[in-house]
């Protein structure tokens, strides 16, 4: 049997022996890169300033409540969360409201984010295949609904079931469901982060990237910065389109490592005004997952997981439309949330 | 504009200077090793940038991270923790999908009996995985990485402990205790 740190020693120099990085290239990379994210940056303050000075208020007064009207017809099903302490390949999601489900996915990927379809019948995910799936709630059928570009798969299921749309960098990637036709919606956006979040309607997408809360218009491919730079994912509409959720926030330098701190907002759309939901904490985000939220499908409240050094305890809280106090509905860390619609 | 003026003037400018100079310096010196360290923590599609991203913070920040006493275990931290944040990873990868796609070369894959290795401490909890692969790649005493990761010299040395043990499973080799 082979010694530990023989196996290790080879190992490692090995691995020094193969990463032999073109230094030079990567420092002009690495300043192409600072340069491009600081342009964007003063973009997005330009932009806010155009967007306040025409009587938008992108940092305006603060409600205490939730804007947007429910959505009539459409109501509450199962609540799902991931723990943090699960995140591993096939993660097991928890049911945090409502009945647990018959079928959840058995083959999802590290970091899968789960997204249930419009009806609420099947859950889309990200398998460890690097192919978003979907799989029937009641029935635990399973189909393939695409391959994710270089196996990342940012993606979701728009609410007619026929497209999906991946983030990449500074494009939307709009991929037929099917024929695999691909569609490429051009951000003047860096840097887009996360999985873009359909708009009930279907024509438009909201993503957040690394310099701000985009949202496109699917149809002409006409793209709107909502924000600035402190905006993060996910980001979740309310069910009658009007309204996003999203986190604002703001970085800490420290000697140890730097911190984000996260306030989970909405943010009405035509009118720019921003609602506070839940000071949603602060992390390195390191063994910790990052803030997690989802609006529900009856418009009535928003499902915000938050992390360490928050105001309240650690869990997910409903943040009420009606501005009454959060309500705890499940202890611990939650790295990913997921709300089923379901109709009448 | 006199003699004086003209030298107040050009300090700021001179100082900046030297910081750009000095950023230069630190990022040819540390970022060959930096990749390594990334490499041992992530899968080979996302650790150069695991790494350029590290690199990144510490260039917008060098006024304050060349103030530290230690920026290289400052810069080893970031890009440690970088490497295993569900978080800030996920960002990476999405913009190395776009790299990766326009780039000739795929990522440098290691052996086989490496890429066993690597894994495996891939497969550790965080920080077990962030102690080894300092230990591993740096050569780096216990007090170091202590330093490095925000913690005692006890906790690293159990973290290290439980790690080889881990390691010495599922690579199905004899251990000794570590120092």
């Amino acid at each position: 049997m082979t010694d530990l740190d023989t196996l290790a020693r080879a190992a490692t120099q090995d691995l020094l022996e193969r990463t032999t990085p073109d230094v030079r290239s990567r420092y002009a990379d690495l300043r192409r890169t600072r340069a491009r994210r600081t342009t964007a940056k003063l973009a997005a303050a330009g932009a806010a300033i155009a967007l306040a000075v025409g009587g938008w208020q992108l940092a305006g007064p603060q409600d205490d409540t939730i804007e947007p009207a429910p959505q009539p017809g459409l109501r509450n099903g199962v609540l799902l969360g991931l723990p943090t302490d699960a995140v591993a390949p096939g993660a097991a999601w928890s049911t945090l409201l409502g009945s647990p489900l018959t079928n959840l996915p058995q083959d999802s990927a590290v970091f899968a984010q789960y997204q249930f379809t419009a009806a609420g019948n099947e859950i889309v995910y990200a398998d460890r295949d690097g192919r978003l799936s979907a799989v029937g709630v009641s029935t635990g059928l399973r189909r393939t609904l695409a391959e994710c570009p270089d196996r990342i798969c940012a993606g979701s299921l728009s609410p007619d079931g026929g497209t999906i749309a991946f983030s990449n960098r500074d494009r939307l990637l709009l991929q037929t469901v099917g024929s695999g036709a691909v569609r490429t919606v051009r951000a003047q956006a860096l840097d887009l982060v996360g999985a873009p979040a359909w708009s009930p309607d279907g024509r438009s997408l909201a993503v957040a990237g690394g310099d701000g809360l985009y949202v496109v218009n699917v149809t002409d491919g006409d793209v709107r910065q909502v924000t600035g730079s402190t905006a993060a994912g996910p980001v979740s509409w309310s069910p009658d389109g009007r309204s996003v959720a999203y986190f604002v926030t703001e970085e800490h330098f420290g000697q140890s490592y730097d911190q984000q701190e996260f306030t989970a907002v909405s943010m009405v759309l035509e009118t720019g005004v921003i609602s506070t939901l839940l000071d949603a904490g602060r992390c390195a985000c390191v063994g910790l997952a990052a803030p997690a939220l989802a609006w529900s499908p009856d418009g009535l409240a928003v499902a915000v997981a938050i992390t360490k050094d928050a105001g309240l305890p650690w869990g997910v809280y409903l943040v009420h439309q009606d501005g009454s106090a959060p309500e705890l509905v499940a202890s611990g860390s939650y790295a990913a949330l997921a709300w089923q619609p379901l109709r009448g | 504009m006199s003699e004086l003026s003209r030298t107040e003037v050009a300090a700021p400018l001179r100082a900046a200077v030297a910081l750009r100079v000095e950023f230069d310096d630190f990022y040819a010196a540390e970022l060959p090793r930096l990749i390594a360290l990334a490499r041992g923590l992530c899968p080979a599609t996302v650790a150069e940038d695991v790494a350029q991203e590290a690199m990144l913070v510490a260039y917008r920040r060098w006024r304050d991270v060349s103030e530290l006493e230690r920026p290289d275990l400052w810069v080893r931290r970031t890009c440690a923790n970088l490497a295993v944040s569900q978080f800030r990873r996920r960002m990476v990868e999405l913009r190395a999908t776009a790299r990766l796609a326009g780039r000739r070369q795929p990522p440098v894959e290691l052996s086989e009996q490496g890429e066993e290795f690597w894994t495996a401490v891939r497969d550790l909890p965080h920080r077990q995985a962030q102690a080894a692969a300092l230990r591993f790649v740096y050569d780096m005493p216990l007090a170091e990485i202590a330093t490095t990761l925000g913690t005692s010299e006890g906790t690293v040395k159990q973290h290290l402990s439980r790690a080889r043990r881990s390691l010495a499973t599922a690579l199905g080799a004899t251990t000794q205790e570590d120092d």
